[in-house]
């Protein structure tokens, strides 16, 4: 079928790009969506991993990895939330002033 | 059996000391009491285990095959030295009853009784690693000890150095250590030193020449020399044990207890060669030194060099005699400076002059042990250097009594300078004081005759022959001429320089003088330099330090941002470590 | 006939990734990140993984990307741009050429194809039920503590 060499290809393409985009963006839900296409590329990466060898190890990873996306994008969204309500926007820059 | 009991005093003199107030139990009672102890103990492990060799062992630990071991050895060279440096110790904590009255006595015993049991330690140790550990322990005590009033900055930079330049031979024991164990398979001094025969030479060579700097660096031999003049900074009677009696003989003890490994090894014509040099350094700059203190440092550093010869032209026996009886003459000379140093409060030779002391307490003690030093018979220095010069050659002689011309010359400007014919003082003395100098002059004065028996402890070989009683005579006459120049220092030079003008028709004292001291003071400037570079070096190596904490102070910068280049710039990097295959 | 769909899907996910990283407007970014969902969720239908497909639809559409909407919507409508330095294009692109040189341990491997699907939930829940049951408890942390923040920023 299609070969195994071709999805680790795109999931690394796709993971790279997303590297692009959490580097390059300053606001902080950028960062986060960032986040997330990294890890629907790794969901890919181990379906396929289960496709090829038969075994339904990676797609049990692959459901446990979702479960635990979810609640990282929450944890994440409401400090975001939390953030905002401080500094009235959302950027990275600004967070270097609340080290220590 | 169990020789540990040697050590248990002093380890609980330092836990006492350490923990009880001064208030509750006087801490110099402690300390002089459990130094008595140890004396006791390792009197009675020398009579019992004499002319037997014992070695016991516990084990430490292992690592997979192999054993590390505590062993100590009771033999007769270990045993007997572990006998003289409580006997010394003991005598000089009983001076510092008196001379450290007003000082901080917890701190001052704490540190006393660590350094004494170090020493203990490293004379009784037969594992190498032991030693090594004794051997840091005796520098870590010394630092402290050296920088005791560390307020003064001069105390603390003299700590500072001394540790760092001993540090070097550290550096160099243990390199010398692993390089035999790697080759010997055993960390045990007395197997190694039957094993010999299975060593490749140029092993031996190399592990000799490393003990050799160790030792040197241990001792104040050229060139690590630069530290005990200025380790003067320290209480007196810390001068006394540490910079004169035991710490400073423990390189000479170290080449002394491997004698058949520098044996075998082929480099002790550098010895001989670095010893000669360091006598003649060490005379002519105390010659021209004015601090009393500093003068006896430099008779140290020369008479180590006499110690580091005697192992050098194959008499270690005669180093070993010599490293006794140098130990007594020097902690009562030591002791009579700090007498005077408590007494009239200058350490400054042409002050104590102008203070004209004369009475007979101050100046027979000082006179016996400068007549020691010299090798004046009948005094102990004489005995010494009877055994000291067995093995010398024509010229090692000719060079050796020159070398006690400049021995005597100084040491006598010392007497003459200091002790004045009228005495006019009145001063009241103090019994802790007086005991340790009247035995210590009583031990130099009547020493000499142990020469005789000490055969049967250790077999020893003497001889009077003709260089003997030209040494003595030579000594005597740097007595004479030392007395010469000296003793009327109003009208310093006149007589000599009308001698001479005469022989030399145009030639004076003065011009001789001058010329002299201009070389000493540009070899001094190298010195100097030497020193400077040294501190230069170790500063830099702190503020590379600095220059990499600001680098990598950097990267916690509490921007997001900023971490996550990094955390990209390290997954690359494990990337990077995934391809080429770690 | 696989390879085709794979190859449609796949350009797709990488356009609108590209399309995600380089968009201006932040709702923008929201709806791509929507239709790259849906892709992945067909991938994995691709893959004949329809369960996964489906739990991926339901939980990330329907959850986490409505999320960062309502995130998104506190902020007011303007132009975002790149402002970090351009240097940093440098790491991406070396992490792409290591990526695509990492060498493969076997040889290319055609799939198995389909594999026992209805045993998904047993095999799940009798190899990994401490991993679901850490995963849950952790999610009811996760849950109080998103409830607690937003109560204390509303609490106020």
């Amino acid at each position: 079928m299609i070969p195994y060499e071709y999805i680790f290809y795109l999931t690394s393409i796709l993971f790279v790009i997303a590297v692009f985009g959490m580097l390059m963006r300053k606001n902080l839900i950028n960062f986060v969506i960032s986040i997330e296409i990294v890890i629907n590329a790794a969901l890919i990466n181990f379906a396929a991993g289960s496709y090829y060898f038969g075994y339904l190890n990676g797609v049990s990873y692959a459901l446990l990895i979702l479960v635990i996306a979810v609640f990282e994008a929450a944890v994440a969204i409401a400090l975001i939330i939390f953030y905002h309500k401080i500094t009235d926007n959302l950027e990275m820059s600004a967070l270097k002033e609340y080290r220590g | 059996m169990m020789l540990y009991l040697i050590l248990l005093p002093m380890l609980i003199s330092m836990t006492l000391t350490a923990f009880l107030k001064d208030k509750l139990v006087r801490s110099r009672l402690i300390a002089v009491s459990m130094t008595s102890l140890s004396l006791l103990i390792s009197s009675v492990f020398f009579y019992v285990y004499f002319s037997k060799d014992l070695i016991e062992n516990f084990s430490w630990f292992n690592i997979e095959t192999y054993t590390f071991q505590i062993s100590f050895i009771a033999n007769n060279l270990h045993l007997l030295m572990a006998v003289v440096v409580s006997f010394i110790s003991l005598l000089i904590l009983i001076f510092s009853v008196f001379y450290m009255r007003r000082e901080k006595q917890e701190k001052y015993y704490f540190e006393m009784s660590l350094f004494i049991f170090a020493m203990l330690g490293l004379v009784v140790s037969n594992s190498f690693i032991l030693f090594y550990i004794f051997w840091e322990l005796m520098s870590i005590s010394s630092y402290l000890l050296i920088g005791f009033w560390y307020e003064k900055e001069a105390a603390s930079k003299a700590a500072k150095k001394a540790l760092i330049l001993t540090k070097v031979g550290d550096v160099s024991l243990l390199t010398a250590i692993i390089i035999l164990f790697a080759n010997t398979g055993t960390l045990s001094i007395s197997a190694t030193l039957s094993g010999l025969s299975s060593i490749p030479q140029v092993y031996l060579t190399v592990s000799a020449a490393l003990f050799i700097i160790a030792a040197l660096s241990k001792s104040a031999q050229f060139p690590f020399y630069v530290w005990l003049p200025d380790a003067m900074e320290a209480p007196t009677t810390v001068s006394a044990l540490l910079h004169s009696a035991t710490m400073v003989a423990s390189g000479a003890f170290l080449l002394i207890m491997i004698a058949p490994l520098m044996y075998v090894s082929g480099t002790m014509v550098y010895l001989v060669l670095i010893s000669l040099i360091t006598i003649f350094i060490s005379s002519l700059l105390a010659l021209e030194s004015v601090d009393t203190k500093r003068i006896l440092a430099y008779s140290t550093i020369d008479s180590l060099a006499f110690m580091f010869l005697a192992v050098a032209t194959l008499n270690p026996d005669g180093a070993l005699f010599y490293l006794i009886m140098h130990a007594v003459f020097k902690s009562l000379l030591f002791l009579l400076a700090g007498e005077l140093i408590i007494l009239f409060g200058t350490r400054n030779i042409f002050k104590l002059r102008g203070l004209e002391i004369g009475k007979p307490i101050f100046y027979v003690p000082a006179f016996i042990g400068l007549a020691s030093l010299a090798g004046i018979p009948p005094f102990l220095g004489f005995f010494a250097h009877a055994t000291l010069s067995y093995n010398f050659s024509i010229s090692i002689e000719l060079i050796f009594m020159v070398a006690t011309f400049l021995t005597s010359l100084f040491s006598f400007r010392l007497f003459f300078t200091v002790y004045h014919k009228n005495g006019t003082e009145k001063i009241r003395e103090d019994k802790f004081a007086i005991i340790p100098i009247a035995t210590l002059s009583i031990l130099s004065t009547v020493g000499g005759a142990s020469l005789f028996f000490f055969n049967s402890i250790i077999p020893i070989a003497y001889s009077f022959d003709l260089f003997l009683v030209l040494d003595s005579i030579i000594a005597l006459l740097g007595l004479f001429a030392a007395y010469y120049f000296y003793s009327n220092r109003d009208f310093p030079y006149a007589k000599l320089d009308k001698k001479l003008k005469s022989i030399f028709r145009g030639v004076t004292y003065d011009d001789v003088l001058a010329s002299t001291g201009t070389a000493i003071t540009k070899f001094s400037g190298l010195v100097d330099r030497f020193e400077g570079a040294l501190g230069e070096a170790f500063d830099s190596v702190g503020s590379l330090s600095f220059s990499l904490s600001y680098i990598s102070r950097e990267l916690q910068s509490g921007d997001l941002s900023n971490y996550i280049v990094i955390f990209i710039a390290g997954a690359i990097l494990v990337m990077i470590l995934m391809l080429v295959g770690v | 006939m696989d390879i085709l769909i794979f190859y449609a899907i796949s350009t797709l996910l990488i356009l609108m990734s590209i399309a995600i990283a380089l968009s201006r407007r932040l709702m923008h970014s929201l709806i791509f990140l929507f239709f790259f969902v849906v892709l992945v969720s067909s991938m994995f239908i691709l893959l004949a993984f329809p369960f996964l497909g489906v739990a991926e639809l339901i939980i990330y559409n329907g959850g986490i990307v409505v999320l960062l909407t309502v995130a998104a919507s506190l902020i007011p409508e303007e132009r975002l741009g790149f402002d970090r330095k351009k240097i940093l294009i440098a790491l991406p692109i070396l992490m792409i050429a290591l990526m695509l040189i990492l060498p493969f341990g076997q040889a290319s491997t055609t799939g198995v194809g389909q594999t026992n699907q209805p045993s998904l939930g047993i095999y799940l829940f009798s190899h990994y039920s401490l991993l679901i049951l850490v995963a849950a408890v952790t999610l009811l942390a996760s849950l109080m503590t998103a409830v607690y923040f937003i109560r204390s920023v509303e609490g106020e």
